[in-house]
């Protein structure tokens, strides 16, 4: 199991977060999968992170479209 | 006190200049009115607070190092008005140059590297985030 986050408008789109029963899957995977586009930044269980990485039962993922501080 | 800060509540200036320091460089971001989706009333503020903050102490820690500065560096999430701060960026120094750089270079880090993101709330009743 993979709980799944969204921020900003991602988060109008999919919900605050969701819980998914996949495995075996990289973030890349996971992009294609729920059809996200336009993914500024990844984290990982809190740290940022690639596409490129491997998802294990578990994790916590978080989609953020581009950020707009200031 | 804390020298980086992700707020609800209303941002001050709680910095010292010290005495070898001649410089001072502040720089609010203040909610403003005027958008290209129309008249603004108000932002929200959302972040994705743990991260938000990590990335504000990396870039605090990093720009004081490059440019040898004291750095002050808040952020507010919630609902702001016009005429709130948004951000409050302070930087002392002995000299005014890198004070200058490093508030500049604080606030362009902070627009692309801290997952903050802001919806404006328009007077006539819509909100889109921007």
């Amino acid at each position: 199991m993979i709980r799944v986050h969204f921020f900003g408008c991602f988060a109008d789109e999919f919900g605050s977060s969701r819980e998914l029963d996949v495995s075996n899957l990289k973030v890349a995977d996971l992009i294609r999968l729920l059809n996200i586009k336009d993914v500024y930044m990844v984290a990982v269980n809190g740290e940022l992170a690639d596409t490129e990485r491997c998802l294990t039962d578990g994790d916590e993922v978080a989609f953020m479209p581009k950020v707009g501080g200031g | 006190m804390e020298q980086v800060l992700l707020s609800e509540e209303p941002l001050s200036l709680p910095i010292e200049v010290c005495t070898e320091c001649g410089a001072l460089v502040t720089f609010h971001g203040v909610v403003r009115s005027k958008s290209k989706n129309g008249v603004v009333v108000a932002i929200e503020y959302s972040a994705y607070r743990e991260l938000a903050y990590k990335q504000m102490y990396r870039i605090w820690s990093e720009v004081q190092e490059k440019y040898g500065v004291r750095l002050y560096l808040a952020h507010r999430v919630g609902k702001l008005n016009v005429g709130e701060t948004a951000m409050l960026v302070a930087a002392t120094s002995e000299h005014r140059e890198e004070a200058f750089s490093a508030v500049m270079e604080t606030i362009d880090r902070v627009k692309k590297e801290v997952p903050i993101w802001k919806k404006e709330i328009l007077e006539d009743g819509r909100s889109v985030w921007i």
